[in-house]
């Protein structure tokens, strides 16, 4: 075990290219993933919040569910939705950095979705009837709803982050792990570890948990900065 | 951005109102008509309807029957709730907020507003760390960026000390004179004598009585006015 943990020491000392090159795919994969689930889940969050229909209620809880739905099924709805068979297959995005993109904004909108709706409704009832009395208008109201909120929005957005870059099931299955083209972080520590290969699995688990300590440090210095302007 | 027209003959009409809250009755008012030519005080025990009359004549909220109906239709009005959050920014950007209603808002407006709610040298400052004084004459330089001809205010002084309630006062009775009409609501009636022209009693969601607030206090014309003045004189 001394071994194995020296051996990755060494890997992250040498920079080794196979270590970053699946670090870069990861933070690749993961990062694009999160860019457009923000973009996606939070006017989405945010028009729910605002919002009142009928239904909305089951759109909820549809929301909620989706956030805690298992990596795996995602993996699998976007393998047969990717495949050469399915209705996206003339993308030819199966086994590719862009299909695994595709199952982690599967992942990242609902949770940033659901969670922002939360914020953003609570944050509503408070405002609803000053910004209605200032007639502010639709586009207005969903803006200074978020800015009020940023600082909750930004650990939302650094928790779907956490979400993509730790997940395992679904870039397993769509990007089917292909070394120097779709192994991530995840799927080759799991792949190491059961060839035994364990400087490398080790290697690869500290740079993740790097990045996963590094987004809950801004999550706490953005908490911090919050409760001292605005406590 | 600051001039708003004179003092005129201005009135609104209440015809047949009737607001609900579910199966619950707020306000009935069969009809009514109040006169805008001089501050106006709405008064009357909790729950009476008082927010919700405010709310209506800004046009808030509508009523589920009925009509209201202003002697000009395009009066402009501005409503100043008595809970209004702020958002987390500084006192200029929560002022700023109006822009988004109107673009002609020049920012020599914004700094004119905080300097005649005497909030200059808080601009900066995040406007949840701003005393409750300092918030609600935020709010009402806020309210006055959307050069109203009608400001409605609910409980304006409510929860302030003597001396923010008088800072408070002192810019609604500038308003007046810079020919704004105001409607405020208050439980406070050393402070309805001292600023109120007319005086509408609201109880149980109905209006029981317009008139002269000298004459209201002297000589109340509803039993439902005469008890809720001895009770509230007797707390004062």
């Amino acid at each position: 075990m001394f071994t194995a943990f020296q051996g990755a020491f060494a890997l992250l000392a040498h920079q080794d290219q196979a270590l970053l090159g699946i670090v870069w795919v990861s933070l690749q994969v993961s990062l694009a993933a999160l860019l457009v689930g923000a973009l996606l889940g939070l006017p989405l969050g945010a028009i729910l919040a605002v919002e009142e229909f009928k239904g909305k209620k089951i759109v909820v809880v549809l929301l909620n569910t989706l956030m805690g739905v298992p990596t795996v099924i995602v993996g699998v709805l976007v393998y047969l939705l990717l495949s050469r068979s399915g209705p996206l297959g003339v993308l030819g995005w199966l086994f590719t950095v862009p299909g695994m993109i595709v199952a982690q904004i599967l992942l990242t909108t609902p949770l940033i979705a659901a969670l922002s709706r939360q914020i953003l409704e609570d944050a509503w009832r408070s405002h609803r009837d000053s910004f209605m009395a200032l007639r502010l208008p639709y586009r207005s109201t969903l803006k200074w709803l978020c800015w009020d909120c940023r600082f909750s929005l930004t650990i939302v957005i650094l928790a779907g982050l956490a979400r993509a870059i730790s997940e395992v099931g679904a870039v397993m299955i769509v990007g089917g792990n292909i070394d120097h083209a779709t192994r991530t972080m995840t799927t080759a520590i799991a792949l190491e570890t059961s060839k035994g290969d364990l400087p490398l699995a080790i290697a690869l688990g500290m740079v993740l948990m790097g990045v996963v300590l590094l987004a809950n440090l801004l999550t706490l210095m953005v908490r911090q900065i919050a409760e001292r302007r605005y406590a | 951005m600051l001039n708003p027209s004179p003092h005129t003959q201005q009135w609104v009409e209440f015809d047949h109102i009737l607001v609900k809250d579910r199966d619950k009755v707020i306000l009935n008012i069969p009809h009514a008509i109040l006169h805008l030519d001089q501050m106006t005080a709405v008064i009357g025990p909790n729950g009476a309807g008082k927010t919700t009359l405010l709310k209506l004549l800004h046009g808030l909220i509508a009523p589920d029957s009925g009509s209201l109906r202003f002697s000009d239709s395009a009066l402009s009005k501005a409503l100043v709730l008595h809970h209004t959050a702020m958002i987390k920014a500084s006192a200029r950007t929560n002022l700023a907020l109006v822009r988004d209603t109107d673009s002609k808002i020049s920012d020599a407006d914004i700094e004119q507003a905080l300097g005649r709610a005497g909030l200059q040298h808080l601009a900066d400052t995040p406007a949840q760390k701003l005393s409750a004084g300092e918030r609600q004459r935020l709010c009402l330089a806020r309210a006055l960026l959307q050069s109203p001809s009608l400001i409605l205010l609910d409980e304006p002084t409510a929860n302030l000390d003597p001396h923010a309630t008088e800072q408070v006062e002192m810019m609604m009775q500038e308003y007046q004179q810079d020919a704004l009409q105001v409607i405020f609501s208050s439980h406070q009636l050393a402070q309805v004598k001292r600023l109120a022209g007319q005086v509408v009693f609201i109880a149980e969601g109905q209006i029981q009585e317009i008139g002269k607030t000298a004459e209201f206090f002297l000589n109340p014309k509803t039993p439902a006015a005469e008890r809720f003045l001895s009770q509230e004189l007797v707390r004062t």
